[in-house]
């Protein structure tokens, strides 16, 4: 009977146990399990002993690094001869190049911290917002045809109606966005947002930067709150960055493979302090001078 | 209460806290099996998997290092125009930031495969370039976009955005005009710019001009995206597949692409490619 309780003990010992043994797929497995009442506190999934114990277990495994280069909204104004975005903005163009991860592989999205006001990634749609000119409505992206959309409308309402009651009401088919339609911007302000929009994602979640597949991708970073903020993992570093000075801010997420079956991604901030330079895109560029930064989370809190 | 009583309750405590044993994780695949080609292929598809793990993508690198050897490429580029372009398309098309580039690619190795079609593509100075062809794998919307994409992301200053008339596009020339004729001359196009070993001769022709297609950030290269089919029995497998060289140092992209050209065949396969 001893032997059968130090056997249940020896699995009791929760995620930060099984990662020092050497298990991390299944610690990682077991916290996204977790509830979050079982945690430290409802925002918080892990104990400090479990996050030390995955920094220092993803840190031992991970090598990846990221280079970047950053546009002012100044000199985009310049590339297109007029002012596109009305609020101050940057894009950021990354390039991910990952040699060994724990899981899938990484993804990495930046924020920026100036004088203490976040800027985070406004994606897609948000742009639209970004730039205050009105978004087209999602089914008419191309030249708007009134007497077309009716018909369309009457056609697809018989149609939807026929075969599923349920459908007929709008909010179940339509994407939730805000109406609206091209025209309040320039036609180069909706050239940009449109291309902005078009633009495909060559790292993400479902496609991270993995061994032997570097990805390149692009952040538009401004203040406020767009309307569909990405997805947050499960941090394994101590809470919120709180940065000691103007800061470029990585948020680095570790995806699940198919042997942990986690279902659920572990992330931790990488903080850059930016040098000092006479704009914000001068900054990140003199960051990234000297050459790429290493991703490996720190030991201790950020 | 008896200490063999106390211990007892406390597994019992212990596994209703949720201590008991996890199921386990999913066997490792098995070790993969490079007889033939298909098998090669077969290995190539199953690890690029999502959700594929390091180990998957490390067997995942090994494949396709040995379908590199087993299937190496040999390319013959040089440079040509875009008047060369509307000429094949039978009107006038093609206008703006363009490098036009007239490949001949064939296989060697192991035998001929039923088919396979090859995409060139470049990074070069802050952005990755490919075929502006109109239908041929990406939306023909963003083929209009190339110097938005470069107003966007190039990493040197680009000149002041012009009007849209002025834009590097391919196809939009004499749209307004005539519909039939427009569309059977992008057909000519799209067909000119496409690579593909129609035949299962090993070899494929294309004249494919390039533009700004999205940011890039990488180091400057020249590659081919590649789709290979292979067949065993009623079987079919595909490789997705890219290789690719750096580009020569100093200069515009076309000077550069010129050059790498000049120096010879480029020989995509083995360890020369990433």
């Amino acid at each position: 009977m001893l032997a059968g309780l130090s056997g249940a003990l020896a699995g009791c010992g929760g995620p930060a146990a099984l990662v020092r043994e050497g298990r991390v797929d299944e610690a990682w497995r077991e916290v996204c399990q977790r509830e979050p009442e079982d945690g430290p506190s409802p925002d918080v999934l892990l104990f400090p002993e479990e996050r030390a114990a995955f920094r220092e277990a993803l840190g031992a495994r991970t090598r990846g690094t990221l280079s970047a280069r950053a546009l002012s909204r100044e000199t985009l104004n310049e590339r297109f001869g007029e002012p596109v975005f009305p609020r101050d903005m940057v894009i950021l163009v990354t390039h991910l190049e990952v040699t060994t991860h724990p899981g899938a592989g990484i993804d990495v999205t930046p924020r920026l911290v100036l004088g203490g006001v976040p800027s985070v990634h406004w994606g897609r749609r948000d742009t639209w917002r970004l730039a205050a000119v009105e978004p087209p409505e999602p089914a008419s992206f191309g030249s708007y045809n009134l007497a077309g959309a009716l018909l369309d409308a009457v056609v697809a309402g018989l149609t939807l109606g026929g075969v599923d009651l349920e459908l007929r009401g709008q909010k179940a088919v339509l994407p939730d966005v805000s109406p609206g339609r091209p025209g309040t911007g320039t036609p180069v302000q909706e050239d940009v947002l449109f291309q902005l929009m078009d633009e495909e994602d060559h790292c993400s979640s479902i496609h991270p930067g993995r061994f032997g597949q570097p990805c390149d991708a692009f952040f538009v970073l401004a203040s406020g709150t767009p309307a569909n903020p990405d997805y947050d993992p499960v941090r394994i570093d101590d809470g919120p960055a709180v940065p000691p000075r103007d800061a470029l801010i990585l948020r680095v997420e570790h995806v699940y493979d198919r042997v942990s079956d986690a279902g659920c991604s572990l992330g931790y901030d990488v903080v850059l302090p930016l040098p000092d330079g006479p704009d914000v895109a001068s900054r990140i560029n003199a960051l990234f001078a000297a050459g790429p930064v290493a991703l490996a989370p720190s030991s201790g809190a950020p | 209460m008896s200490l063999r009583r106390a211990l007892s309750s406390l597994a019992f405590a212990a596994v209703l806290a949720g201590c008991a044993p996890q199921a386990p994780l999913r066997a490792p695949p098995p070790p993969p099996r490079h007889e033939t080609l298909f098998s090669l292929c077969e290995t190539i598809d199953a690890r690029r998997a999502i959700g594929a793990s390091l180990q998957d993508l490390r067997e995942l690198e090994e494949a396709l290092s040995l379908f590199h050897e087993r299937v190496p490429l040999r390319v013959e580029g040089r440079l040509s125009t875009a008047a060369a372009l509307d000429e094949k398309a039978g009107l006038h098309l093609v206008q703006g930031e363009l490098v036009v580039v007239a490949l001949a690619v064939s296989t060697g190795g192991e035998g001929r495969l039923p088919g396979f079609s090859a995409y060139p593509f470049a990074v070069f100075d802050g952005n990755r370039w490919g075929s502006a062809a109109p239908g041929v794998r990406d939306n023909w919307h963003a083929s209009f976009s190339a110097d938005l994409v470069r107003a966007l992301f190039a990493a040197a200053p680009p000149p002041v955005l012009g009007p849209k008339e002025t834009r590097t596009t391919v196809g939009a020339g004499e749209k307004e005009h005539s519909y039939f004729p427009h569309r059977d001359a992008l057909d000519r196009l799209s067909s000119a710019a496409f690579c593909f070993d129609r035949d299962g001769s090993g070899r494929c022709e294309s004249l494919t001009p390039l533009s700004r297609r999205g940011p890039a950030q990488g180091p400057a290269e020249f590659g081919l995206e590649l789709f290979f089919t292979l067949e065993e029995g009623a079987r079919e497998c595909h490789v997705l597949d890219r290789r690719s060289v750096p580009l020569p140092p100093g200069g515009t992209l076309e000077e550069r692409l010129g050059r790498l050209f000049e120096a010879g065949p480029l020989d995509l396969g083995g360890r020369s490619t990433r």
